[in-house]
């Protein structure tokens, strides 16, 4: 099912920042932009670069991205030109997109699939696939110049890998320190940026999370069972599931083609369904969907896809993790917005006339109050910006469609006001 | 010891532009940041316990730097953070962290620092022990961190966080989560701004403060929290819990123990809070309920902080010493409660949160309780056994605002005279609402399993010792609701405990005095059960009153 019956355009083909940049600065392009500025932050990276880091071949090296942090992303060769992460992986590697993603200050994002050779991916039909050791997941966030123009001028700010290894996943961050360099960086920061949004300039620090950050919101965690249960978390990918990806995306070439389809031609996928209509599929959602065009059915399902990106990783109970005795990181709060719950039977776990067990805010009384999103403490918490916010990390800027989005949901639940008489 | 060495971050600006050949000249350099000051301010009250957290126990292994002030030892494999007082730490302390291998031990500088960004450990640092030179010593000031917790824990074991303080966190201080072995041990959260409403309506004041949560053997020890919107020193969701020696004091709650089990918390300090110390179970989580929570020789006095919080902890009433919400199984013995000017304990079931009938019985009602309750969470409080507490001049004015005290309308009523005896009393020293009780009797949650018999005669009052010295002050016990559904008026014979429609509960006001424990309204037919010692293990060491516990021979344990 896809209701926005859309293409996204060929964000990966756009031309790079740099030539763009040429022809807004110094004024003497035929618009008169004003200065586009971004502050690098220099960073160093502690100890000697790992030897295996240092390759003669122009190949993907497996062996780094198995073995080691390396101290800069080009030593991986994921990429053709080492200067951008935003376009032609080298071979094995596929973009790939997601119908609806995780708002981060209204960044683009640019994603890569590495599988290694002779081997593939199994299907899952809810969670994400289950990619082989050796995987590697790319992820470059932009700050574009203009958010109505994700083609046009954008600054690089980090390349996320998560990197199947022998132990597990690993989340290997990346900073764009320089036009062309992106050196590893643990420990995160906060970069001042602006972008204009709809006609507004949003200025704001872009915040570059931590490594240990990255597993708020990527780790599953044990429900521990007794005094003696010492299991950890568990580092999980997010975006790759069947829903975010059974849409069909532009590859370049006029080669238009849904993305499963494609990752099964190239030998990265098994054991997805042949028709591909059967799968339960998110809906398009960007900042350009008009929310009050949507039917009600569209509505529903934008929203939901919605806060499961959004909210789902951390707001997940044991009911949709296959491990046994595991949940999200915030399943203990009572609040879970997982796509594949059933909402009909279980709209306590959505919020609804639930009280928060965690903090609260005077005129919010319960999570959702369906028919009263005015008053639902789960759309204000989306709603502010510091302190209390949701998502907790991520964003210093409010995403206004997701805002309106689920106002809207809200809102065009049948009315019930929790018995408070509203 | 080893140094953390990366270089000292110079924040080069440079203009993209400038690199595309157009200079910007306007290069900004980030202002210097104001000296500032932080203060641990400890017990100071005619009535005061001193718990002293500051001593140096060793001067000359401190002074020598190889010692934190409580005397623990920094081993030589552990990894220090440079810092000079009035640095900004932040990529120093969190490169050091995200870098570290399992089951190190990473000091952080003597001094106030300031962090702008939430400190987050992953289970890659499993075992981690992280360490300042003293809870007065090593402050790490989150001021300008602009969102989320101070410290997050998430998902790793044997967690060791001792001899530091976290002020100003935007969020929580320091949360844990699903971690088994978590030692909090002189460790402080504070926010400075006073708890007040009109504060917290601008968020100067953090949630949580020190916040376990969803976790297995926490100890929480010699710690202190203030400030805190939410409760602050807090354990939700855990078993196997010992916190004792800490002091809580300008919270809305003091001291939480929420949806846990086998919880003993002994020897705190509580005070200038709106409720010192709390038993909570609530709903829909998926620790559905806890049990064998033993609160016993703590001191919880002054507690008239008004109520400054939202969420479940907004309806505590300012003026309580211990509240004790829709929770199973609790023994409060030997605590000292004074001065509290609501009541000294309430005992509550969760009917006076939310009396809307069908939500407990229609599994088919919005926001019905009937699916948490099929996991073992019930709305009732039971199995309470209070004894040998000495009550000191509480509930002289207790707070009657029904918009601010889930207990206002009970405690206006009894001021008013409207009493079961039509007197006049000094308001309740422990109130007991008892509604629960009632609609239990009334077999409306029969199908659940939930049926009379065990619920009647579990609320026990024995042993209390009346200490007041304000004249005309008694050592009143009550009743809201009586528990009985048969009971009828003596003279005019129309049901008792319900409203002219038969199903509305009616309040009716049963009050008694203590004295020298003479009362018999919640004196059960025997005495209860002792509740069972808890025990925390982490690292191999066992802490608490517990068979092999530390403190297994101490007086408070025997008591």
């Amino acid at each position: 099912m896809k209701p926005f019956n859309h293409l996204k355009p060929l964000a990966w083909s756009s031309v790079i920042a740099v030539s763009s940049l040429l022809s807004a600065c110094g004024g003497s392009g035929d618009d008169a932009a004003a200065p586009w500025n971004i502050e690098y932050k220099e960073i160093t990276v502690v100890g000697n670069n790992p030897s295996v880091c240092t390759s003669a071949s122009d190949e993907v090296n497996w062996d780094a991205l198995l073995e080691a942090n390396c101290h800069n992303l080009s030593d991986y060769n994921l990429f053709l030109d080492p200067a951008d992460a935003t376009s032609e992986p080298a071979a094995p590697g596929i973009p790939y997109d997601m119908n609806t993603q995780l708002f981060t200050d209204y960044a683009s994002k640019y994603r890569f699939i590495f599988v290694p050779p002779n081997s593939s991916a199994t299907y899952s039909e809810h969670e994400v696939m289950d990619f082989p050791v050796g995987s590697v997941l790319v992820k470059t966030f932009t700050v574009p110049q203009d958010t109505s123009d994700r083609d046009g001028a954008e600054h690089a700010m980090e390349t996320r890998l998560l990197i199947h290894r022998t132990n597990g996943w690993e989340a290997v961050p990346y900073y764009w320190s320089s036009e062309d360099t992106a050196q590893y960086l643990s420990y995160g920061a906060s970069i001042p940026v602006s972008t204009n949004h709809k006609g507004k300039e949003l200025n704001f620090n872009y915040g570059i999370p931590t490594k240990n950050e990255c597993t708020n919101c990527h780790a599953i965690n044990p429900i521990l069972q007794d005094a003696s249960d010492n299991r950890i978390s568990i580092f999980k990918p997010i975006g790759p599931k069947a829903r975010y990806l059974n849409w069909d995306i532009d590859y370049g070439s006029g080669e238009v083609k849904n993305q499963l389809v494609k990752w099964e031609e190239a030998g990265i996928l098994t054991g997805a369904p042949a028709d591909k209509s059967t799968i339960d599929t998110a809906a398009i959602f960007d900042d350009s969907v008009s929310i009050p065009n949507l039917t009600a059915n569209e509505l529903d399902l934008a929203a939901r896809s919605y806060l499961d990106i959004n909210c789902a990783h951390c707001h997940r109970s044991e009911l949709t993790i296959p491990e046994a005795n595991y949940s999200g990181p915030a399943g203990d709060s009572g609040l879970r917005l997982e796509f594949n719950r059933d909402y009909d039977t279980d709209q306590r776990s959505f919020g609804v006339c639930k009280k928060a067990v965690a903090s609260g805010a005077d005129g919010y009384p319960y999570d959702v109050i369906p028919g009263h999103a005015d008053k639902s403490f789960l759309l204000y918490r989306m709603d502010i910006i510091g302190g209390n916010m949701m998502p907790e990390l991520g964003r210093s800027e409010i995403h206004s469609e997701g805002v309106e989005l689920i106002k809207a949901w809200i809102d065009n639940m049948p009315a019930n006001d929790c018995g408070l008489n509203l | 010891m080893k140094i953390t060495t990366i270089t000292k971050l110079a924040a080069a600006v440079t203009a993209a532009t400038a690199l595309m050949g157009c200079l910007d000249s306007d290069d900004e350099t980030s202002a210097p940041s104001a000296p500032f000051e932080r203060s641990l301010s400890m017990a100071a009250n005619s009535n005061q316990s001193v718990v002293d957290l500051t001593t140096i126990s060793d001067q000359t292994c401190f002074d020598a730097g190889e010692c934190s002030a409580s005397g623990y030892v920094f081993p030589a494999n552990a990894t220090l953070v440079p810092g000079e007082d009035g640095d900004d730490i932040t990529d120093l302390l969190l490169a050091t962290i995200n870098d570290a291998a399992t089951d190190a031990v990473i000091v952080l500088p003597k001094g106030t620092f300031k962090v702008n960004k939430n400190v987050a450990v992953s289970s890659a640092q499993n075992g981690l022990t992280l360490v300042g030179y003293g809870i007065d010593q090593t402050k790490l000031d989150f001021i300008d961190s602009p969102a989320d917790d101070g410290i997050k824990v998430s998902g790793a074991n044997n967690i060791v966080l001792r001899d530091f303080s976290v002020y100003e966190a935007a969020k929580n201080g320091i949360k844990v989560d699903q971690a088994n072995g978590v030692h909090f041990n002189y460790v402080s959260t504070i926010w400075e701004n006073p708890l007040t409403p009109e504060a917290e309506e601008e968020g100067y004041n953090g949630i949580y403060g020190l916040y376990p949560v969803g976790s297995q053997n926490v100890l929480v020890e010699n710690s202190y929290s203030k400030g805190s919107s939410d409760a602050g020193i807090y354990v939700g969701q855990t078993s196997n819990i010992v916190v004792r020696h800490n002091v809580a004091e300008h919270n809305v709650a003091g001291i939480e123990i929420e949806n846990s089990s086998n919880a003993d918390v002994y020897e705190n300090v509580a005070f200038d809070n709106t409720g010192g110390l709390l038993v909570f179970d609530l709903d829909g989580l998926d620790k559905a309920f806890g049990s064998n929570i033993r609160i016993f020789n703590n001191h919880s006095y002054a507690n008239n902080l008004a109520n400054a919080g939202s969420g479940f902890v907004g309806y505590v009433p300012k003026g309580t010493g211990a509240l004790i919400l829709a929770s199973d199984g609790v023994e409060v013995y030997n605590n000292q409660f004074d001065d509290n000017n609501g009541q000294a304990i309430a005992l509550t079931s969760y009917f006076l949160i939310d009396d809307t009938m069908e939500k407990y019985t229609d599994a088919t009602v919005e926001g019905s309780y009937v699916p948490t309750m099929m996991n073992g969470w019930t709305p009732i409080t039971n199995n309470i056994y209070i004894h040998d507490n000495a009550y000191k001049n509480n509930s002289s004015f207790p707070d009657i605002n029904p918009e601010t005290s889930l207990l206002g309308d009970v405690s206006l009523a009894y001021l008013a005279g409207q009493n079961f005896v039509m007197q006049p009393v000094s308001h309740p020293a422990v109130v007991y609402d008892g509604v629960g009780e009632l609609i239990v009797n009334t077999g409306a949650f029969a199908a659940l399993g939930i049926t009379p018999a065990a619920y009647n005669d579990t609320v026990c009052i024995e042993n209390s010792i009346n200490q007041n010295t304000t004249a005309g002050l008694d050592l009143n016990i009550a009743y809201v609701y009586g528990t009985d559904p048969t009971e009828t008026h003596p003279v005019s014979g129309d049901p008792l405990n319900f409203a002219a429609d038969g199903q509305t509960p009616a309040p009716t006001l049963r009050v008694e005095e203590i004295g020298s424990d003479s009362q018999t309204l919640m004196k059960c037919s025997t005495s209860p059960i002792r509740l069972d010692p808890s025990i925390v293990t982490i690292n191999g060491n066992k802490y608490g009153c517990g068979t092999g516990g530390d403190d297994e021979a101490t007086a408070s344990c025997n008591l």
